[in-house]
């Protein structure tokens, strides 16, 4: 229950920090009054209200009474966890999406979905490649030509 | 227009070929993805937002409609045959519906939950026929205090009313307000919290938060869990449910139905609540309590209908006063929007083919969804089989697609990933990102609502109160907000009396 009262903390305190943000900068757009508000008075009231409960939650971690809510479990049977799963994919969506209009659309589809399929669902090289030039084509017939969606032609442009 | 003679206008608009066919393509990729797990109706609705530019705005509020519909039958599916909720309101079925098909009676469970469906699904959308003119009527009357009092209920409602902890739904409904307001203020034209980035000044964008939100991070939590799904393997059979199933399910199909209309309409309450509502009504009633969590027919059907009647009751408040109770709404609202329609009192006198044909057309869908479900019972399992290491590079790359075919601006894209890393961050840590969409969406609303009400009374806050139905709102929402310190109070001083 401890590390679970550090992670309430972290949250709560992350919660203050921008709200507290958000506070002085609201004060310096034009806050106004209650009776004429201008721009800044409502980011002001919302980002004041949001620190006195990221406050009051940070509280409620510190004294650690809190429990966690059960959440509806939408996993069944054994279940083994994989960090390092989550982390290579958001670096390759990072890494895709820096990409992305620079080397077009097919390049960097292919080359992401090869990865995705390769490595992490752990299918044979030919095959993840093949699937993902596949799945590329597909989508950008059905979406660029299809759906007259302009997707980037990048080095093919 | 009359009802019968708007709804016979309805049909004519909805029979249109190009309708009738975005009718069908709404209902069947909702029911896909109410199948699939990891994906859900609001992702997949902003997904195709950009995807009706092209087609005529009655056709695109059909489909979108048709999604959001049709992935509260196809949830239940998943629940009832592998035990994991396909889509989130289908929660409650798992309960039930697949210790049913444990005891091989997989067939009746589909069945009554199809046909529970149905069945709630049109009287709910019978429901907005008679009801929607009407309150049409009365929603003339609303002017900016009373909308802002109807938003301030509806943040009220968000807050007590979702599961978990107030505080942290609390803090959601703050961020998600606080994130409105980015972008230009639309009275003073000052930019707010825009870094000087061109991308924000028209604000976070809805489709790259929600399909992050909603889409991405799911994906994420997904892929970090190597798990094994229980599929149910044996021959599904036997899909008309008995006689005795129909006497069982009749009552708790008309109860859910009903109870799932009425907290549908309410703002801020969605699919997922009247559902376990519905089966705790269920379990009280029944002469047989210990039945239910060990396949209890009415646990399945009294939910399912609930969950389908709550999306015709969530169509009221937006097509009358043109506020969004829930985050598929919110992206219903966006299309409107996006096809310069705003919808509200007017629309039914000034756009009678949108809002006849959107009903009519709901009264078709379901009808389809019936046909179309029994039959692919078999597709939705074989859909199952697919192993979720070809789905979830599918779904990150419609989330892509969706996010830049709405933008085309690689920031978007940027915007996507930080909210799909926040969403995963979210829903590990206990917070639900449902309230903070709702409250970025209804936030813009209720600051604009609000300034505008002391325009016009120049500057008197007094105007929100002086207002009989303004006040009455905002009263409800005060007594909202002190039911859980009162309730307690009473129940002490009735336990008191009786000791």
């Amino acid at each position: 229950m401890a590390s679970m009262a550090w992670r309430d903390a972290a949250s709560a305190g992350s919660l203050a920090l921008v709200s507290l943000y958000a506070l002085v900068a609201s004060t310096h757009l034009n806050v106004g009054t209650i009776t004429r508000p201008g721009p800044g008075f409502f980011p002001c009231v919302l980002a004041g209200a949001l620190f006195l409960v990221s406050l009051a939650l940070l509280v409620r971690a510190w004294r650690g009474c809190h429990r966690m809510a059960p959440t509806p479990s939408t996993k069944e049977g054994d279940t083994v966890r994989r960090p390092w799963v989550l982390v290579a994919t958001v670096a390759a969506l990072a890494i895709y999406i820096a990409v992305f209009e620079r080397a077009g659309f097919l390049l960097a589809t292919v080359a992401l979905l090869a990865f995705l399929f390769g490595t992490l669902a752990r299918y044979r090289w030919p095959i993840a490649i093949a699937v993902a030039v596949v799945v590329t084509l597909a989508s950008y017939l059905v979406f660029n030509t299809g759906l007259q969606v302009r997707l980037p032609a990048g080095v093919w442009g | 227009m009359d009802l019968l003679g708007g709804l016979a206008y309805g049909f004519a608009v909805s029979l249109v070929p190009a309708n009738l066919m975005a009718c069908f393509v709404g209902v069947f990729v909702g029911t896909l993805i109410g199948v699939l797990p990891g994906i859900g109706p609001v992702a997949t609705m902003s997904l195709l937002l950009p995807v009706t530019y092209a087609m005529s705005p009655a056709a695109s509020i059909i489909m979108l409609a048709g999604i959001y519909y049709g992935a509260m039958y196809g949830g239940s599916t998943t629940s009832i045959l592998a035990n994991i909720p396909g889509e989130a309101a289908s929660v409650v079925t798992c309960l039930d519906g697949y210790q049913m098909a444990r005891t091989g009676r997989a067939g009746p469970a589909l069945g009554i939950a199809a046909f529970g469906s149905f069945i709630a699904g049109t009287l709910s959308v019978l429901g907005i026929t008679v009801l929607a003119p009407a309150l049409a009527r009365v929603a003339l009357r609303f002017g900016p205090p009373e909308i802002f009092a109807v938003l301030l209920l509806g943040f009220t409602l968000v807050t007590h009313l979702t599961g978990g902890s107030k505080l942290r739904t609390a803090a959601m409904v703050l961020l998600g307000m606080l994130l409105g307001t980015v972008g230009i203020d639309p009275i003073s034209g000052v930019a707010r919290f825009t870094f000087g980035t061109l991308t924000l000044n028209d604000g976070v964008g809805l489709v790259p938060m929600i399909m992050g939100l909603f889409g991405v991070s799911e994906v994420f939590l997904n892929i970090e869990v190597q798990g094994r799904r229980h599929l149910f393997k044996a021959r599904i059979a036997g899909l008309l449910p008995t006689r005795e199933d129909w006497r069982a399910a009749a009552a708790p199909i008309g109860r859910g139905s009903v109870l799932g209309f009425i907290l549908g309409i309410v703002p801020g309450i969605g699919a997922i609540i009247p559902t376990f509502i519905a089966y705790a009504l269920e379990k009280r009633l029944s002469t047989h309590p210990e039945r239910f969590g060990r396949g209890a027919i009415e646990g399945v059907a009294g939910p399912e209908a609930a969950n389908n009647a709550a999306t015709g009751g969530a169509l009221i408040p937006l097509l009358t006063l043109g506020v969004a109770p829930n985050a598929p709404m919110a992206v219903l609202l966006g299309a409107f929007l996006l096809h310069g329609v705003q919808p509200g009192p007017l629309m039914i006198t000034e756009r009678p083919e949108l809002f006849w044909g959107v009903v009519a057309s709901m009264y078709l869908g379901n009808v389809l969804l019936l046909v179309l479900n029994l039959p692919l019972i078999g597709l939705w399992v074989q859909l199952l089989r697919v192993p979720y290491g070809i789905l979830f590079p599918l779904i990150l790359l419609f989330c892509v697609i969706g996010v830049w075919s709405e933008s085309g601006n690689a920031a978007d894209l940027v915007v996507l990933l930080v909210f799909g890393l926040l969403g995963y961050l979210m829903k590990k840590l206990g917070f639900e990102p449902a309230p903070l969409v709702l409250a970025f969406v209804l936030g813009r609303m209720a600051e604009e609502a609000l300034r505008q009400s002391l325009l016009l009374s120049r500057g008197s806050p007094a105007i929100l109160v002086t207002r009989p139905l303004a006040s009455a709102i905002l009263a409800l929402a005060v007594a909202v907000a002190a039911l859980p310190a009162i309730v307690p109070n009473i129940r002490a001083r009735l336990r008191g009396l009786s000791d």
